[in-house]
């Protein structure tokens, strides 16, 4: 560089310099006797033209460096056109290399990297309640002991509790009822995240009490959709589970809290009933909370754990589901936990491709730069400096990852829309896209892969044995002993990463495997679900809901198609669905502190059938002992090895608050079922089937929404379009 | 006389020039016309140094730090850029020679091949 700023200035000295030597000459000749005029003849054209070589300099100065690259690439994008089969070769492999880490990278950096889009998101918290039983050390939390946290915790500048449920918002002016997503949040929700509305006001204290009017603020998707965008929805009712609510606000577009499909808000004090505001024992919400400036997460976390460590010595007794401590992670954690690794375990292994990718390219230059090494030689021996015959080997390494990168760059485009169309769960989805962050990362990928490939064959070239081709007589001689060892060491580089990355996949591939045949303990094959929401307006009575599944039961048994048909509330591979602290009411009481739990189901006789979940023993509840006369219990084979190890549980009784009215009502056990899994990636647990019961059905938690299931003996699309009928 | 007709003395093969340039300096500092005359003297006049080429070959020695240069009084007592040979530039010369004495030993023994 320094040479292209000072060349001025060594011309005017090079002229100089140059005037001096043709004096010198000139002397010389005048020395031997010639005449002025002759010596200074004879010395110029000795010299020949002064500007010229002066021009030389010049253009050496100023040129050299840009033109040698601009030849240097000139002859590599000749050489590599002289070679189409190699280099397009090397440029797919490159593609799909960059390509793929690119695509990677973008998600990575979308998910995992970005912040939050709420202010000063370093500070935002979720708050969890560590499970008395040490499973799920971040559980979520009970609003009683969360009140607790609240009243007492000084480190947060402001926290907020809230849920997740749904409503069915029902059509005005002719457009169709359907069923919505919702967070209820407390008033103090939007002020924690720093988020403002759109139009209108979010919750205050005076909207989030038990006897507040109905409020709800609507998401900027819903509001466009449903109400044109017409800001006049602002102050009216909507109806939602047939109850008319308030519009006091609509959010911004990009605002996807707790997450996207998050349709409306509600205030959370005055949707949940108060008895269960104060409950420390029932886990069914969540929380966020904004530190204060400057206080620590450790500290955060040591005073809300003490305050749930000091509830629980003073009501454990009794309420031994109460958290044994108090958990806490950042948001941004907090929503792409489940993605993390994963992510981070394909970047690896994207990587690992490209690594491969390079060094085949690299030993592939080799193997052609073995033909080149004679005239490498001949010209190290005539003085052309290493540096040149590196930098050729970089350029066409350069040129080829410069073409690969390029078309990487359009094939992760392309990938990267093919993700977001197949994977719209990955953690905030919709911040995916390529910015000019991912764009940097693959021109820098793209150049370390070109010095990486271009390196490790020209370190053959510029080794200090450059000249032994011309030692070597034979002409057929192909290699020497160090790029045979160089070849080696590469080739078993590439054998090692391919082990590695074989042996990720087929782990990858056997836990699919695994899960493909995971015992559900049901039949899975031909089978429809479908989930509906009866109206409380129209079926108050759980009578007339029964009523209702008995007509649609018998009315899909008919379909043409439709080999058995079946509701219950939550079918096996759909997740928790609910559970209940049960005692067997023939067994002493437990020891103070501790409690069996069972997870509960809803269901008409035919489930098990329909299902093919076997009856082992005993018989299943019939369709009169149901509603008032649901007073029988189903369990599974889980549930009777756990609780009855040594005895036979039929004729026992399982008392339970099922209806979840502080009344524990005891159920006689009938019959034992095989087990099914809740989730397809956990064990069974044990689990207890009750009649369709009273107050049960399209109530409280299960919110009225039944899959009934189909067994369907034709093919299932056909018959699903009679169903949806 | 002028030497640019002279057919039958050699031109330089090139990279080499820099090599005795850098030979010719290891017995103290010099200027570009000395030299070219000392190259050519100690070569018999075999060599002619292209007087074209000898003042890039000097200013790419410098560049890439193998002599300095200084202005300085010729014996002529005329003003003239002394080149001088760094540490660098005697280490250059070492392999150059050592590389050349190894091109010239590999031609030769390809050439006695072919009398042979």
């Amino acid at each position: 560089m320094s040479r292209l700023l000072h060349r001025r200035h060594q011309d005017a000295e090079l002229a100089q310099e140059l005037d001096a030597h043709l004096q010198h000459e000139i002397d010389d000749y005048i020395s031997q006797g010639l005449s002025i005029e002759e010596a200074t003849r004879g010395a110029h054209l000795n010299l020949g033209n002064t500007t010229r070589i002066r021009e030389d300099i010049w253009k050496w100065n100023s040129l050299n460096l840009l033109e040698g690259i601009v030849r240097d690439f000139a002859y590599a994008a000749r050489t590599l056109a002289r070679t189409p089969g190699f280099a397009i070769m090397a440029v797919a492999v490159m593609a799909l290399g960059i390509g793929a880490n690119t695509t990677l990278f973008t998600v990575v950096h979308s998910v995992l990297l970005k912040p939050l889009p709420f202010a000063d998101p370093s500070r935002l918290v979720m708050l969890y309640e560590r499970s008395f039983d040490v499973k799920y050390p971040f559980n979520v939390i009970a609003p009683g002991v969360y009140a607790e946290w609240q009243k007492h915790a000084r480190s947060f500048e402001r926290m907020a509790i809230f849920g997740s449920n749904s409503y069915n918002l029902s059509g005005d002016s002719g457009q169709l009822p359907e069923k919505i997503d919702s967070a209820r949040v407390a008033a103090e929700f939007f002020p924690t995240l720093g988020v403002k509305t759109a139009y209108g006001r979010v919750f205050d204290s005076s909207d989030d009490r038990a006897q507040a009017e109905a409020t709800v603020v609507l998401s900027w998707g819903l509001w466009k959709r449903r109400y044109g965008g017409d800001t006049s929805i602002l102050g009216r009712e909507i109806l939602l589970d047939s109850k008319p609510y308030t519009v006091i606000g609509i959010m911004p577009a990009w605002f996807a809290y707790p997450d996207a499909q998050t349709q409306v808000w509600t205030a959370f004090h005055r949707e949940i009933p108060p008895k269960d505001l104060v409950t420390l024992d029932s886990h069914s919400s969540s929380a966020i909370a904004r530190l204060k400036l400057g206080v620590p997460m450790p500290q955060a976390l040591g005073e809300i754990d003490t305050i749930t460590r000091r509830l629980r010595v003073q009501y454990g007794a009794n309420q031994p589901a109460i958290g044994i401590g108090a958990n806490m992670r950042l948001v941004l954690d907090d929503m792409v936990q489940d993605f993390k690794t994963p992510l981070y375990v394909i970047l690896a292994a994207t990587s690992c491709v490209l690594l491969i990718a390079c060094l085949n390219v690299a030993n592939l230059l080799i193997a052609r730069a073995a033909s080149r090494r004679k005239e490498v030689a001949i010209r190290a021996a005539l003085g052309g400096s290493r540096w040149r015959i590196v930098r050729e080997q970089l350029a066409e390494t350069i040129v080829l990852a410069a073409i690969g990168g390029s078309l990487g760059l359009v094939f992760a485009y392309f990938a990267i829309q093919w993700l977001l169309g197949v994977r719209q769960d990955i953690a905030r989805e919709q911040t995916i896209h390529m910015d000019w962050i991912a764009v940097a990362f693959t021109v820098g990928v793209t150049l370390a892969s070109a010095l990486l490939a271009g390196l490790i064959p020209a370190m053959t070239a510029s080794g200090k044995r450059v000249l032994g081709p011309l030692q070597e007589s034979s002409r057929s001689h192909t290699g020497g002993q160090a790029r045979t060892r160089l070849r080696k060491l590469l080739l078993s580089l590439e054998v090692a990463l391919t082990v590695v990355l074989l042996i990720g996949a087929g782990l990858l591939v056997k836990s699919y495997e695994r899960l493909r045949s995971a015992d559900m303990g049901c039949v899975t094959d031909n089978v429809l679900t479908m989930r509906l929401g009866l109206p409380k307006a129209h079926y108050s009575e759980a009578a007339q809901r029964v009523q209702f599944f008995d007509q649609l039961l018998t009315g899909l048994r008919a379909l043409p198609g439709v080999s058995a048909a079946a509701v219950v509330n939550v079918v096996p591979g759909q997740g928790y669905g609910g559970d209940n602290v049960i005692r067997v009411a023939e067994h002493p009481p437990l020891p103070k502190g501790q409690m069996q739990i069972a997870r509960r189901r809803f269901c008409d006789p035919g489930y098990f059938a329909a299902m093919q979940i076997p009856l082992l023993r005993g018989r299943i509840f019939t369709d009169q002992e149901r509603l008032d006369k649901a007073d029988k219990v189903v369990i599974s084979q889980l549930l009777a090895h756990d609780f009855f190890p040594d005895e036979d549980p039929i004729g026992k009784h399982l008392v339970a608050d099922v209806l979840l009215d502080n009344r524990s009502r005891p159920y006689e056990i009938v019959g034992i079922v095989g087990d099914t899994r809740f989730l397809i990636s956990e064990p069974p647990q044990p689990m207890m089937y009750f009649p369709l019961c009273e107050r049960r059905v399209g109530m409280g938690d299960d919110r009225g929404s039944f899959p009934a299931r189909c067994h369907l003996a034709s093919h299932p699309s056909t018959a699903g379009r009679a169903v949806a009928r | 006389m002028p030497r640019t007709d002279n057919k039958q003395k050699h031109e330089m093969l090139q990279g080499t020039l820099d090599m005795l340039v850098l030979r010719t300096l290891i017995t103290g500092p010099a200027h570009g016309h000395t030299i070219a005359h000392v190259i050519e003297h100690s070569s018999d006049e075999v060599l002619q140094v292209e007087q074209g080429s000898l003042y890039p070959a000097l200013h790419r020695l410098q560049d890439r730090g193998w002599v300095s240069s200084y202005w300085g009084a010729s014996k002529n007592n005329r003003k003239a850029k002394f080149y001088k040979l760094t540490a660098a530039g005697k280490k250059q010369l070492v392999a150059e020679t050592s590389r050349w004495r190894q091109l010239v030993g590999a031609i030769g023994r390809v050439l006695g091949e072919v009398e042979g």
